[in-house]
């Protein structure tokens, strides 16, 4: 027999190396080659994560030189200079602003989408795939698309308000519009996203529940109400946090768009904080901004968890 | 009844459909127009200006951009499948000390937004000489913490006797995880490696901050130099960059929609 | 072929209490050896233990009479079968079983012969550019089957493998995995709940219950003379009746309650015991002896299966049954008389459920004999 040649070989071996053996084992697990498939992730999060985030911390509380090195310990110096900054207070309020004009909107549009693509039809695939179709467009290009159409002379907005003899909008240049103008733009950003995300949820939900609610004589919005939001709950709570945290990390539409113009009223957080830090080489003073947006994300993640959780109804 | 339901249906999707569509519609008609028809506002081209792409081409190194682009995605990709994929198996099918610990911590990161990091590695990626480099580019991106969760809830759902019937035919664990576990799991590593090659083709600060030449600039950043050369007018040359910077992900986007919907709502909700 | 012997083997999680409690077994070369128990009754975790899936926590692992305790699952020189049957979803058939051959490094002659006298014996010759998930269940197995046997490991580990088939293909199953053992006289240890299987299929079984073994024997055996309760209504179906009752010294009788009594002489003083009788012990009065104990008991449900009857009804409140030879149409609540003979009778230990009085068990066990 082939496998009786394999010989049983270690009999039980000396007492001191199953010893080794055991202490060994105590140490790192039964298989310590977990390590081995775990150390690219380790020092990649090491490195690039958890070092840099310290470290952003430590770069706080210092003064740093023309190249950004650190260089005096000031304490909560530039918290303090940053709280007391018109500059920052209208940047954190223009940041919630933005949330709240881009969060509710994009994932409204975004349930009744697809709401909509879920609904079993011929072709169906094919609007699915155009709804979803902004994810696959860069912050870029749909920035430099939107620049297009917020023309103020060019631009097919103004031409279309023109036509019913409304005069046009400065959309981006005008202080009263510009962060709308730039809502709009990752409104429509977003959209693909939350939409695939939200459809996911929805496929996901049971189809015998629509059935026996049919067969019970439920209406539509009587079934929207008691059955699809309430199962889709979870993806709601999923694509809430998300879309949050996308808001308040928003980046490449404002460096296209306005430049954090006019008047810094679309000078969002990571934008001031961009501006801080590679334009000025004020390393200390962007660091401290990057802390307070660290603490804003955690905190909105936490209070998702704490309230969000209470009234998601996870299958 | 149905009918006029099933109909109305489609003129509401219809409808959507243009109006999402809209920007993009547009800006490939555009992409057509001589400069005279831009800023006379019409929609359509009278006829097809296939010179602003040549120009577009010639303005700046589009092409280059282009080959940077697809480089720097397939690199990430890459190296996100294989190190996530290692990092899964090790929370799924090795037994070691911590491994809880270890997965908090993985998806904690999850919770770090890039921007706390974004200072210190920029000062470590300078130090390495990594600006103006591909590796400055890809490498920090490998590690994923949504990988690795993603994959986790995949090999989670491999049956434990496989490994074991595995061990017991003395097949080890690289040679299990290469010619077993990686093959089942051929549709969620599909799903992340579109996910992955989507976001990383579309990132936008972080080469804005480690490209300042353009030897190794990807796409966007080529757009954003494109966009700030052009003069007001060549809206159809800037409109034409566009096009070659949105095509290539909307059919990558097109191919791998069912794939990602269903990958990410899996790996978003269990 | 290999024989696999555990010693006071035991098994505990964590500091937590022993799942599997001093294990005593020794199986022999060429053996069929079944593991048979109530679901959680510890029975797959000892083949995981000598397959060194699992840990042994406490007592010694002899596989050919080598300690192997330590000895990773790919060098115990066995091979495994499991309930889900565990095929790689990406593979044929044919790459299915021969993977663990190519990982072993062996020829490719030796490969291809040995694939191809599988899949003659399993009859899957057709089959084998196919992918798992186009085979029917019964396919499966067999694949299963095949991947264990071209590995030509001297012991063969089987946990419920027919579990997921259905009744009619498990029948077939049955058999046929009997006959494959006889044939390449691999030394079998074989894991299930169904103590149909245990019976039809094994040279002999361990009945686990708790962790704890119960019984070690021939299944007629075991069947015949059950050590203790336990064993008594696991094994045999339909199950061993079983009432509490109280031996009078004095009058020589059982007392199963006020009415009813059962006029036995036994070799010891009165206590609380329990009484078992198998339902094929019970007899109609007029197939019975002359000796036989009769008693008039209420019928109260009569299911006619084919060629036999099984009558309940209550004795002290507890359902018994009966298993008649043919068919008999009785409606119930008819009152009728039942016999049973003396020497049917098994008494167990009220108390720790041994038994202690098993009238037709040999006066010195029979050795047993492969």
């Amino acid at each position: 027999m082939a496998m009786e040649r394999a010989q049983v070989e270690r009999t039980g071996g000396l007492p001191a190396t199953v010893a080794r053996e055991k202490l060994f084992r105590r140490i790192l697990g039964r298989q310590p080659a977990a390590w081995l498939y775990l150390m690219p992730s380790l020092i990649l999060f090491a490195v690039f994560v958890f070092y840099p985030l310290f470290k952003t911390i430590y770069l706080s509380f210092f003064l740093s030189d023309m190249k950004g090195l650190p260089t005096v310990f000031i304490g909560l110096d530039n918290y303090v200079r940053l709280f007391s900054s018109p500059e920052f207070i209208q940047s954190a309020g223009s940041t919630l602003l933005f949330v709240l004009y881009t969060v509710p909107a994009t994932i409204i549009i975004a349930l009744i989408l697809a709401l909509l693509a879920n609904e079993k039809l011929k072709g169906i695939g094919f609007f699915r795939t155009i709804f979803s179709s902004s994810m696959g467009i860069s912050v870029a290009a749909s920035s430099v698309v939107w620049l297009f159409i917020f023309n103020p002379s060019a631009g097919i907005l103004n031409r279309i308000l023109s036509l019913f003899g409304l005069r046009g909008i400065n959309w981006l240049a005008d202080p009263n519009w510009a962060l709308f103008s730039v809502s709009l733009t990752t409104i429509w950003l977003h959209l693909g996203f939350t939409f695939l995300i939200l459809l996911g949820g929805l496929q996901n939900i049971d189809e015998h529940l629509y059935e026996s609610a049919n067969i019970e004589g439920a209406g539509y919005f009587y079934q929207l109400r008691r059955i699809t939001l309430p199962m889709l709950s979870p993806t709601l709570f999923f694509v809430i946090t998300v879309s949050m945290i996308d808001a308040f990390q928003t980046f490449g539409q404002i460096d296209l768009l306005t430049k954090g113009g006019p008047g810094n009223s679309t000078n969002l957080i990571v934008y001031s904080i961009y501006q801080k830090a590679f334009i000025n080489f004020d390393f200390g003073s962007a660091s401290s901004a990057v802390v307070v947006l660290f603490f804003c994300i955690l905190l909105v993640t936490a209070l998702q968890f704490k309230f969000g959780e209470r009234k998601v109804h996870y299958q | 009844m149905r009918i006029v339901k099933q109909t109305s249906l489609y003129v509401v999707l219809t409808a959507l459909s243009l109006v999402l569509f809209f920007p993009m519609l547009y800006a490939f008609s555009a992409s057509f127009m001589s400069a005279q028809e831009v800023l006379l506002g019409h929609f359509l081209p009278s006829t097809l200006h296939f010179e602003n792409y040549l120009q577009a081409f010639q303005d700046v190194p589009l092409f280059r951009f282009l080959i940077n682009s697809i480089f720097i995605s397939l690199v990430v990709t890459f190296g996100v499948l294989a190190v996530s994929s290692m990092a899964a198996y090790a929370f799924v099918f090795l037994d070691f000390k911590g491994r809880k610990l270890l997965f908090v911590l993985f998806i904690s990161t999850m919770m770090i937004p890039w921007e706390a990091s974004m200072i210190p590695n920029f000062v470590t990626v300078q130090q390495l000489g990594w600006i103006n480099r591909y590796a400055g580019l890809t490498i920090p991106f490998f590690a994923s913490a949504f990988g690795t969760f993603l994959l986790r809830q995949y090999f989670k759902t491999i049956p434990k006797e496989m490994q074991e019937a595995a061990q017991i035919a003395g097949i080890g664990h690289f040679r299990f995880f290469m010619n077993v576990v990686l093959p089942v799991s051929k549709t969620s590593l599909v799903t992340l490696g579109i996910y992955t090659f989507l976001t990383t083709w579309n990132a936008y600060l972080w080469p804005l901050l480690t490209t300042t030449d353009e030897l190794v600039r990807p796409l966007q950043i080529g757009l954003r130099q494109l966009q700030s050369q052009e003069t007001v007018n060549e809206w159809g040359v800037v409109m034409a960059a566009v096009m070659v910077v949105a095509v290539p992900t909307l059919i990558v986007l097109f191919i791998g929609q069912k794939h990602l919907q269903k990958g990410l709502t899996d790996g978003a909700l269990k | 072929m290999k024989s696999v012997e555990l010693i006071d083997a035991s098994k505990a999680y964590g500091n937590g209490p022993s799942v599997i409690e001093k294990l005593n077994v020794k199986i022999n070369p060429g053996e069929f050896f079944v593991l048979v128990g109530p679901s959680g009754c510890g029975k797959s975790t000892i083949l995981r233990m000598i397959a060194g899936l699992e840990d042994i926590t406490s007592g010694k692992l002899l596989i050919g009479g080598q300690p192997a305790n330590t000895l990773p699952p790919s060098k115990r020189s066995l091979s495994m079968v499991f309930q889900n049957y565990a095929l790689y979803p990406h593979l044929s058939v044919r790459e299915n079983i021969t993977f663990g051959l190519k990982a072993r490094r062996i020829g490719k002659e030796v490969l291809e012969k040995r694939l191809r006298d599988a899949a003659d014996m399993l009859d899957l010759g057709r089959y084998l550019d196919r992918k798992p998930r186009q085979l029917s269940g019964g396919q499966r197995q067999r694949v299963a089957l095949a991947r264990s046997i071209v590995s030509e490991a001297p012991i063969c580990l089987m946990d419920e493998p027919l579990s997921n088939l259905d009744a009619k293909l498990r029948g077939r199953m049955r058999s046929e995995i009997r006959q494959i053992q006889r044939r390449i006289g691999t030394t079998m240890i074989y894991v299930t709940h169904d103590q149909i299987e245990a019976m039809t299929m094994g040279d002999r079984m361990m009945v686990l219950h708790d962790g704890h073994q119960q019984q070690i024997g021939r299944p007629i055996d075991v069947y015949n003379h059950p050590k203790n309760t336990f064993v008594a209504s696991f094994i045999g179906s339909p199950q061993m009746n079983l009432t509490p009752v109280v031996y009078d010294a004095a009058k020589k009788l059982l007392r199963l309650n006020k009415d009813w009594t059962l006029p036995v002489d036994l070799p010891f003083s009165s206590r609380d015991l329990t009484l078992g009788i198998r339902p094929a012990n019970i007899r109609p009065d007029e197939r019975a002896g002359e000796n036989a104990i009769r008693l008039s008991i209420k019928v109260s449900d009569v299911e006619i299966l084919g060629n036999e009857t099984l009558l309940t009804f209550l004795v002290n409140d507890q359902i018994w049954t009966a298993k008649w030879e043919g068919q008999w149409s009785i409606p119930g609540g008819t009152v009728c008389q039942i016999a049973v003979s003396a020497e049917d009778l098994l008494l167990f230990d009220r108390e720790n459920g041994k038994c202690i009085h098993d009238p037709k068990r040999p006066s010195k066990p029979e050795e047993v004999t492969v």
